[in-house]
């Protein structure tokens, strides 16, 4: 009898989870409990041991596909599926009034149903507005009606893994956080370039021990102030935005933080940071190089509140003492949460830092 | 080194001490199995008591059979001492109602979810036995986070003034979920807690599973003897996540996690009986092996049962169910 593995809710009322990774290939003899899928939930991701023994029949579910809790994943074993059982015969002297029906996966009548077919409409993925949660017919039409002005133009390709995770969060910063981005002009005369990510690391670090509310979170009703200063720093990779943390950034030599920054940036690409390198910053730094811009007003890396930009650095004509001179400048930005920042503090924050920069 | 004299100045024989070991195998085993069962799709979500075995193994090995039991979800499988079938503790985080077993049967009340409710339980039932004159000792099992909330002051309180035959014993892991126990209270001990309610306070090293039996067994005497209630708080640090759906990573230093977990309590309890020749590694075999058979048991006697019906969880809540809730 073969098995069909169901996603398990993970979590405590979890809905839906991504099939990180399968670990076995169809065809494979599996033994139960040897590592069969790395499931990805909200949380964490979890290698589930195989709950049967026997040959990987089929995989019903593609790497990256995100399927809600009870989606069938796959099936190990020869044979026909195990049927549901039936359900326990009810205990007659605990029934006490009118009992409430079954309630199955996708309510529709047979009609409803029909018509879903015929219109290659799939019933359970329709949002239900009929009594008790029921699809109805209208559901249905509607539900097909989107498909049909879907366009056909174009390469589809399934957002997953660090793209969904981009989408998911970024999508989130850009609806919860009202943001507000300051530029100011930095003269870098007094900065050795070779270091400039970690000389900002550490004028970031010391500025913000002045202005903490720019070393927070905002959770709820409450504003947390954070005494570490563990700094973001974006990195691209081919999969897309990475951001590794940078500890203790207050208290650390210029010297380790570089190396740390370019250790943490050769892993990024590489794709080999842990968890635990990316979890945690209390504020973040981005810096794209040549290709940083005059400016950008990039968003904030939720659930911090601010995020400091140090944009291309070059000879720029200046006036100094009545004299136009030519110096490397470059614009420094701060993007802040307004909700939690006002204009005036993340101003005086930005020259913090460039006054840090320029002595 | 250990010797078999030394260990049985605890007033345990071999066999005890054996059975000791019996237990804690049982238990982890349990708890180990559960948490791939919950990965599998095979249990719900699952608080896990990964290195709690000592504690709760040790304390009830101070119990006679009639002395009741009052578990907190963290001692989800106490019953597995008093040789409740793991199937019945399996069906309840299955949420099947042949998981709930009639508390008369084994004098183990039900499974507390909500925090401390059952300190004011194991109390009343206590103070109760004290009434009719029987020699029954209450022992009720609750976390650090327990002794902020009211039912645990109320409940130690009503059980020291009625001098009732209770012990209560804190299992100290110093984590409520995410609350470290430095946000949980100012007090220096949770055994200093006793001290408010005049009853003595014990602190033991809750990964040494003849510590706790050893502490336990003073307060079961104390009270069955007639001397009121002992709070005991057995320490040691959580080094699992709180339950399945809980990912500590976000919260605990990974690297105190790990040295935790080196000095485990099962582990430590197998070199001391090792040491003392007590236990032989086929021995500790055959008994890691009792244990795994008895959970793949008792896993498929789980499954084997029908399904629940979604039913019952109405059937005693409406005498006339809203209309929204009807078949219709």
């Amino acid at each position: 009898m073969a098995y069909a593995f169901k996603l398990p809710d993970l979590g405590e009322g979890l809905t839906e989870g991504e099939v990180a990774k399968w670990l076995v290939a169809e065809g494979d003899e599996i033994e139960e409990d040897a590592p069969l899928v790395e499931i990805q939930t909200d949380k964490t991701t979890v290698e589930i041991p195989s709950p049967a023994a026997g040959k990987v029949a089929r995989i019903l579910v593609a790497e990256g596909d995100v399927v809600p809790v009870g989606t069938v994943l796959v099936v190990i074993g020869d044979g026909e599926v195990a049927p549901e059982q039936p359900v326990a015969t009810p205990i007659s002297d605990m029934s006490r009034g009118q009992s409430p029906g079954h309630v199955q996966r996708v309510q529709a009548t047979p009609l409803v149903r029909k018509i879903a077919q015929e219109l290659g409409v799939d019933v359970a993925s329709v949002a239900a507005t009929g009594a008790g949660g029921r699809v109805t017919e209208a559901d249905v039409r509607n539900a097909a009606s989107v498909d049909s002005t879907q366009s056909s133009e174009g390469r589809r390709e399934k957002v997953r893994g660090v793209r969904r995770q981009i989408v998911e969060h970024l999508t989130r910063a850009h609806h919860e956080v009202p943001a507000v981005t300051y530029v100011e002009e930095c003269d870098f005369s007094n900065v050795d370039l070779k270091l400039l990510l970690p000389t900002v690391l550490t004028a970031t670090a010391a500025a913000l021990q002045e202005f903490p509310e720019l070393n927070a979170r905002l959770e709820g009703d409450e504003i947390v102030y954070l005494d570490r200063y563990d700094l973001g720093v974006a990195v691209q990779t081919d999969q897309g935005l990475v951001v590794p943390v940078v500890r203790d950034c207050d208290t650390r030599e210029v010297e380790q933080l570089r190396d740390d920054v370019a250790a943490l940036a050769e892993r990024a690409r590489a794709g080999t940071l842990t968890a635990e390198e990316l979890r945690g910053s209390t504020f973040t730094v981005t810096s794209a190089g040549k290709l940083a811009g005059l400016f950008v007003t990039p968003l904030v890396n939720y659930p911090e509140v601010g995020i400091l930009g140090v944009h291309r650095i070059g000879p720029r004509a200046v006036v100094r003492d009545g004299e136009v001179v030519v110096r490397p400048m470059g614009n420094i930005s701060v993007t802040f949460d307004h909700r939690v920042v006002d204009g005036a503090r993340a101003a005086a924050f930005t020259l913090a830092v460039i006054d840090r920069l320029q002595s | 080194m250990a010797s078999t004299e030394a260990l049985v100045t605890h007033g345990l024989a071999e066999s005890d001490l054996l059975e000791l070991y019996r237990r804690m195998v049982l238990l982890r085993t349990y708890d180990e199995r559960s948490v791939v069962y919950h990965r599998q799709g095979r249990i719900g979500t699952y608080a896990i008591f990964w290195n709690h075995e000592a504690i709760q193994a040790g304390a009830t090995f101070a119990l006679s059979g009639d002395d009741w039991i009052f578990p907190s979800y963290r001692e989800s499988a106490i019953g597995l001492v008093r040789g409740m079938p793991v199937e019945t503790i399996l069906q309840w985080w299955r949420g099947h109602p042949s998981g709930w077993w009639n508390p008369a049967d084994w004098n183990v009340a039900s499974i507390a979810v909500p925090i401390a409710t059952h300190v004011p339980h194991a109390a009343g039932l206590a103070w109760g036995k004290k009434l009719r004159g029987l020699p029954t000792v209450a022992m009720a099992f609750f976390g650090d986070g327990a002794t902020s909330e009211g039912a645990f002051h109320e409940g130690v309180n009503l059980a020291a003034v009625m001098n009732a035959p209770a012990v209560f014993v804190c299992n100290n892991n110093q984590w409520a979920i995410s609350t470290p126990i430095e946000a949980q209270t100012r007090a220096e001990t949770l055994a200093d807690k006793a001290v408010g309610y005049g009853i003595p306070g014990v602190r033991v090293d809750g990964l040494d599973v003849l510590a706790v039996y050893a502490a336990a067994r003073e307060a079961v005497e104390r009270a069955r003897s007639g001397g009121g209630p002992t709070l005991i708080e057995a320490v040691h640090y959580r080094a699992a996540p709180h339950a399945t759906a809980d990912d500590p990573r976000a919260y605990i230093d990974q690297a105190r996690v790990e040295e935790e977990r080196a000095r485990e309590c099962l582990g430590r309890y197998e070199d001391v009986l090792k040491n003392a020749g007590v236990l032989t590694v086929e021995r500790a075999e055959a008994v890691r092996k009792e244990a795994e058979d008895l959970l793949r048991a008792g896993i498929t006697a789980a499954e084997a049962e029908a399904p629940a019906d979604p039913d019952l969880l109405f059937r005693n809540a409406y005498v006339d169910p809203p209309g929204n809730m009807r078949n219709g």
